[in-house]
């Protein structure tokens, strides 16, 4: 493997700009790289090399002459395959719009254009980006760089293969019940499903737009800062974006967690924990303590309560959005995309009206409860260890619904509140796979979680795996 | 006359009817492909998530 597919997309970006290494160097090393192990992973979705170059050349180009470099200039990206880009096919992980090529440029990739990022092109991810496990039978399973029997996590599951494999420097993911964090903790990232209204949403495929989230994927902290310093703050064209300053994220990285104060949650607590996942989150919150923070058990809110509602918003919203399509098109979906999308069509109006209706007094009890006497909350990503395909390959079948439910019991209630949520690795389970440890904050304390995951990023030496064979 | 009311009462009821279908089944394809599908809740929400944002930002502490 090229040692430049080791460098994070903040030191790609520094060597560039000191012209150590050229933008098209680097984004030939990546196209290469995603060409020869990409489809090994099922991850590609598709790649733009020639406008890719093209970019590359004009960003040292640019270099030559002299002009204001953006904070990614000339870094060579791959994202999830729903940030549309005009003009280029955008299959959303589906057969039913395997050849949909949108108009419009999503916000997000506007702004990663705006600073200096050339883009590689697009990665599988699970069909209309519902479902956490990963599966996917349309464009094929991505699999787990750790080890390929296993699952990647989704729905952002390209993005966070390519990025684990050393293919892709960050990527940009969606997160509607954990398919930013889920893939995050199986592939041994860092992910950051940011509050609700910080980052636009525009031009992305919607799937429950009261719970669709656009953040970042990587291999550190200080990548996610520097993703975020780009891709945050108000969009006039997703009205419901918030007006409030993106504040200095990378600035603040380095300020350390000394007195932090860290809610965990009091047991017993509704969710059984696997034993293996409770020994690795202990050893994430003993780096905490390491690092200066206190840890404060707090009795939660049930989550399950808020996991019932947001399924109720999910499901409607979903259904709504592929009636349509479901009606007349029903061979073109996944059979476990189906048995997630026909509930929506028969929950009463007035069900999800309280699902809408609880929302705001739910936040406000759950903020007022957990952070009256702590600056954030710890939680492990999944309750239990990731499943490997071939025993969670259940098409259709309820018993994936339930399986999918119970695999977000500790992530999706956080897409009903809203809050903003950096999913951190927590290191090997006893298989060599991945898991993960999630840091939940107040609105808008996306710096204060970045600050954290970066301290615990230098402390832990188990946070930084690498896959094997990579 | 009071016939012509009932059939008046049911055309209105009809044509209700016809104009709540016609919402709901509005084109979810090209909403899908705008990725422009937002309610108009979440706004509400929004409000409420910048009251419970801590009042000093990390940032400028």
């Amino acid at each position: 493997m090229n040692d430049l597919l080791e460098l994070g997309a903040f030191e790609a970006a520094s060597l560039i700009q000191k012209g150590e290494v050229s933008s098209l160097e680097l984004t030939q090393t990546c196209l290469d790289a995603l060409s020869e192990h990409g489809p090994k992973l099922n991850a590609i979705a598709l790649l733009y090399p020639e406008e890719a170059l093209q970019q590359a050349a004009a960003a040292d180009a640019a270099r030559a002459r002299g002009d204001d470099l953006g904070p990614l200039h000339g870094v060579p990206l791959a994202h999830k395959d729903m940030f549309y880009r005009a003009g280029k096919r955008c299959a959303t992980g589906s057969k039913a719009r395997a050849d949909f090529v949108p108009d419009v440029t999503a916000t997000v990739v506007q702004r990663l254009d705006q600073a200096g990022a050339v883009d590689l092109g697009r990665l599988n991810m699970v069909e209309f980006a519902l479902g956490l496990t990963g599966h996917n039978a349309i464009t094929g399973h991505p699999k787990n760089p750790y080890n390929h029997e296993y699952l990647t996590g989704g729905s952002s599951s390209g993005p966070a293969a390519t990025v684990a494999a050393r293919l892709n420097f960050a990527t940009l993911g969606s997160d509607t019940g954990g398919s930013i964090r889920v893939p995050s903790a199986a592939c041994g990232l860092y992910g950051l499903k940011p509050t609700y209204g910080r980052v636009s949403r525009a031009g992305a495929m919607p799937l429950a737009y009261s719970l669709d989230h656009v953040g970042p994927l990587a291999r550190s902290a200080q990548d996610l800062a520097l993703m975020m310093a780009v891709i945050a703050g108000h969009d006039p064209d997703d009205p419901t974006t918030s007006l409030r300053p993106v504040p200095d994220y990378l600035a603040v990285l380095d300020g350390g967690i000394k007195g932090l104060r860290l809610a965990v949650p009091e047991l017993p607590i509704e969710q059984a924990i696997d034993p293996v996942i409770s020994s690795l989150f202990e050893r994430s919150l003993q780096v905490f303590r390491d690092l200066g923070a206190e840890i404060r058990p707090v009795k939660l809110p049930s989550l399950e309560e808020l996991n019932q509602l947001r399924r109720v918003l999910m499901y409607v919203e979903v259904a709504g959005l592929h009636r349509r399509l479901i009606a007349s098109r029903p061979e073109d979906y996944n059979p476990a995309t189906l048995a997630r999308m026909f509930p929506g069509l028969h929950i009463d109006a007035v069900d999800y009206l309280d699902a809408v209706n609880l929302r705001t007094p739910r936040l406000r009890a759950f903020v007022t409860d957990v952070f009256a006497q702590a600056d954030c909350l710890a939680l492990p990503t999944l309750p239990s260890p990731m499943p490997s395909i071939a025993a969670t390959d259940l098409g259709g079948d309820q018993k994936l619904v339930e399986m999918v439910n119970a695999l977000g019991a500790f992530v999706s209630p956080f897409n009903y509140l809203g809050l903003p949520v950096a999913a951190l690795p927590a290191g090997l389970d006893n298989r060599g796979i991945p898991s993960g440890i999630q840091l939940i904050g107040r609105p808008f304390t996306e710096d204060l979680l970045l600050r954290a995951g970066h301290a615990y990023q230098a402390a832990a030496e188990f946070a930084g795996t690498r896959p094997p064979a990579f | 006359m009071g016939e012509e009311s009932g059939t008046e009462a049911a055309q209105a009821e009809a044509d209700r009817q016809a104009k709540a279908t016609a919402l709901i089944t509005r084109d979810d394809v090209s909403r899908l492909n705008a990725g422009l599908e937002f309610g108009l809740e979440p706004s509400h929400f929004l409000v409420e998530l910048e009251r419970l944002a801590p009042v000093v930002a990390e940032s400028q502490e």
